[in-house]
């Protein structure tokens, strides 16, 4: 696989693309004591990224250098260590944010032989370019050059990413559809994963490991003092929750939400159809997201009203049972709850309206 | 219903499936699904598990319930209540009734019924009663073999497209006749068995063509007409844009016969003459499959078992082989055609195995069983 990979992925990529897994191969172990003696000033290149990341929520450029180059190649790495260092979900989220936006703006440009193996390796997904099986799906090459069509992703990958889309453009009746798979442009796959992509990124530097006796080091530890003097708070949320009011599983995915912490889609879900149902509008429900936070304020709008029925063919959908959020690992159940059976019934509020159920 | 007319139609249904114990096959992933059946006398009976599906069978040779369904979705523990079942997917499940369809021949074959006077008239029902002025109507939804043949028309519809655009094996869809007023299809597929209820409504907005945006057809009013010819798709595109302007193209006006196709859907676009919105909407009628959106997105419904008699016609769910040729009128007619007495209150004309029967006002007749079997599955005749 590795092979392969470097391959169709150069050298260059490597520093295009850092958090491909072969570059995380070079920072293990000592690895890392080297690239901070080192004579190249990577750590202060780091440094210098993540401030210029946070303030702006955009990667700064560097010059096109081989020595800049070999230097932003290592201190990307060294970056995403400083940043888990500091400890802070919005600090982590913000940087995931512009390090996303920097890989996306390379990918615009890339080579499309190119994407397709760049997304398999840090998506996961199965892309194919159309110009190389417009037989398969019945469609003309020239059906392909009109549209500017470069790949072709099958229908249900395309649907669990558009869902959350909101425009027009994204509906599955509006886009070409052949033989199971529907065809893309390239900005337009980009902006399909770009979620996915600023998603990958912050879950790799969830998931670092620091070594111990990296905190211990001098350097990293005045260099995280710098970065923290100046990043940015986190802004605060509109509407304030107070302990006891709400069931915890519903507190907890509130305080993840506003902390800027990665909150599974069951804990979303399931805030949002609550305050809808305790009578909260739509923007209340909005205002309980940070500004400045994740990627578009537009796609939480259109979640919500999504979820509140009036997108998407205005199905109204219920609070999940307490089962249901067992399930889905969202339920922090606590002797308050008691026995209830959902979330609704908390501090001895309605009980729920059974759903009839109907058979065709 | 009167008890004598349900004991009869419960000994007939008993008698149906102790009789056809082979032809009701098991349906896969048994375990998985969840049973369920409605009693003549009684409430639904819902998730139930089966493990072994003869067993099953004798239970429906017992209980002669008017109904026996099977669900689409595959679930951990089909027993447990709907929240606690553990959803593993499902087939993708279709329904189309000929009652949505907005047929003309329903003005002819509908009827309804005045409870207090007992007037009946024909066609849709009217406000109030037309002779006593009183709100007490019951209406019968009756159908005939165009309403059937309209429904046939749709589920090809929705298998060219399920086909084409969605790149479902023709191995992976059966369609069925419902037993009474359309058909259903399913779908068992791993592709797209684990599609949740938003993706599941993103397909039943595909076959509907609902919200589709004639801006990503082509049509574009801000273009002009160049621009316009060269982003018009041509009939040979997949999906919707193919679709669509295959439909202008054939669109028949004889002042744009001398124009090649792309211009002449240009030309309709742009024509101070057609209206090309309403002539849109009809070509999306006639292109789209005209599907129940409710019944696709809802994983948690249970459907009829195929090879079960259908309580409001005495016809059975069948799997049509080829659809094209498929007589629901002639081949899902299953019961048999010993002759019965009956009291009618009144019927429109219906046909089965090719026989017309009716029109009849109030009066007793003997028929055979499975037309008596139908009319008092309509409510329209008890056992004399
Ligand atoms: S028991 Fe119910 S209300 Fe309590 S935390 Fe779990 S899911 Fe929430
Ligand atoms: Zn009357
Ligand atoms: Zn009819």
């Amino acid at each position: 696989m590795i092979d392969i990979l470097n391959y169709i992925i150069g050298e260059d990529d490597k520093s295009k693309y850092p958090f491909l897994p072969e570059v995380g191969k070079q920072m293990t172990g000592r690895n890392i004591q080297d690239f901070l003696n080192s004579e190249l000033p990577i750590l202060e290149n780091a440094k210098d990224r993540i401030i210029y990341s946070l303030k702006n929520g955009t990667s700064p450029e560097f010059d096109e250098t081989i020595e800049m180059k070999t230097i932003s190649k290592y201190s990307f790495p060294i970056a995403m260590l400083l940043v888990r260092s500091t400890n802070q979900s919005y600090l982590i989220s913000r940087f995931a944010l512009a390090e996303s936006r920097r890989v996306e703006d390379i990918l615009h440009n890339e080579n499309p032989d190119v994407i397709p193996q760049i997304f398999k390796t840090i998506l996961n997904v199965k892309l194919s370019q159309s110009k190389d099986i417009n037989e398969e799906s019945n469609v003309t090459s020239e059906f392909l050059v009109k549209n500017r069509f470069k790949y072709k992703i099958s229908l249900s990958d395309y649907l669990s990413r558009s869902i959350s889309l909101p425009k027009n453009q994204w509906r599955l009746v509006n886009r070409s559809v052949s033989s199971g798979y529907v065809f893309l442009t390239q900005d337009e796959l980009i902006t399909l994963l770009r979620e996915e992509i600023y998603q990958m990124i912050r879950s790799k530097i969830e998931e670092l490991k620091i070594p111990p006796a990296l905190l211990e080091d001098e350097s990293m530890k005045s260099t995280l003092e710098q970065i923290l003097k100046v990043a940015p708070r986190p802004p605060k949320a509109k509407i304030q929750v107070f302990s006891g009011e709400y069931p915890p599983c519903v507190a907890k995915a509130i305080e993840m939400i506003q902390k800027g912490d990665q909150v599974p889609h069951s804990g979303k879900f399931l805030m949002t159809t609550f305050l809808l149902r305790a009578g909260k509008t739509v923007d209340d429900v909005i205002d309980m997201y940070p500004t400045n936070l994740g990627f578009n304020q537009n796609i939480t709008r259109y979640q919500v009203e999504h979820i509140a029925g009036l997108k998407g063919g205005g199905t109204k959908y219920d609070v999940p049972s307490c089962s249901t959020m067992k399930m889905k690992d969202f339920c922090y159940k606590t002797d308050a709850c008691g026995t209830i059976k959902n979330p609704l019934q908390f501090n001895g509020k309605t009980p729920v309206k059974k759903n009839g159920r109907k058979n065709s | 219903m009167e008890e004598k007319t349900v004991n009869f139609l419960k000994q007939t249904f008993s008698e149906y499936y102790k009789q056809n114990k082979s032809r009701i096959a098991e349906p896969s992933r048994i375990h998985e699904r969840e049973f369920g059946y409605w009693p003549f006398d009684g409430f639904m009976q819902r998730h139930l598990s089966v493990t072994n599906f003869s067993t099953f069978i004798d239970e429906l040779v017992l209980k002669a319930p008017k109904g026996v369904y099977a669900s689409c979705s595959y679930y951990d523990d089909p027993s447990l209540p709907m929240e606690d079942k553990g959803w593993n997917g499902g087939d993708l499940a279709f329904d189309i009734d000929c009652d949505d369809l907005e047929l003309k021949c329903k003005q002819e074959h509908d009827r309804w019924l005045c409870r207090d006077c007992k007037k009946v008239g024909t066609g849709l029902r009217p406000k109030a009663c037309t002779k006593c002025k009183e709100n007490k109507i019951t209406v019968l939804n009756w159908s005939c073999t165009i309403c059937l043949d309209a429904a046939k028309e749709e589920i090809i519809k929705l298998n060219d497209i399920l086909m084409n655009d969605f790149g479902i094996n023709k191995k992976e869809i059966s369609i069925f006749f419902s037993g009474n007023k359309g058909y259903h299809l399913t779908v068992e597929s791993s592709t797209y068995e684990k599609l949740d209820k938003h993706e599941r409504r993103e397909i039943v907005n595909y076959v509907l063509a609902k919200e589709l945006d004639l801006k990503y057809m082509g049509f574009d009013k801000k273009t002009n007409f160049k621009d316009l010819l060269l982003r018009l798709p041509q009939s040979t595109e997949p999906g919707w844009r193919g679709r669509l302007v295959e439909f202008f193209e054939n669109y028949d006006d004889s002042s744009l016969t001398n124009f090649s196709k792309t211009e002449k859907v240009a030309r309709i676009y742009n024509s101070k003459n057609i209206k090309f919105n309403k002539l849109f909407e009809d070509g999306i009628k006639k292109v789209r499959s005209t599907i129940d959106p409710l019944v696709t997105s809802d994983t948690s419904r249970i459907f009829r078992l195929p090879n079960s008699l259908h309580e409001k016609s005495g016809l059975c769910k069948t799997l049509c082989n080829s659809i094209d040729s498929f007589d629901p009128y002639t081949q899902s007619v299953v019961l048999d055609n010993e002759p019965i007495k009956i009291n009618i209150n009144f019927c429109p004309k219906f046909t089965l195995k090719g026989v017309s029967y009716g029109p009849y006002k109030t009066q007793t007749l003997s028929l055979p069983k499975y037309a008596g079997v139908y009319l008092m599955s309509n409510k329209l005749a008890q056992v004399a």
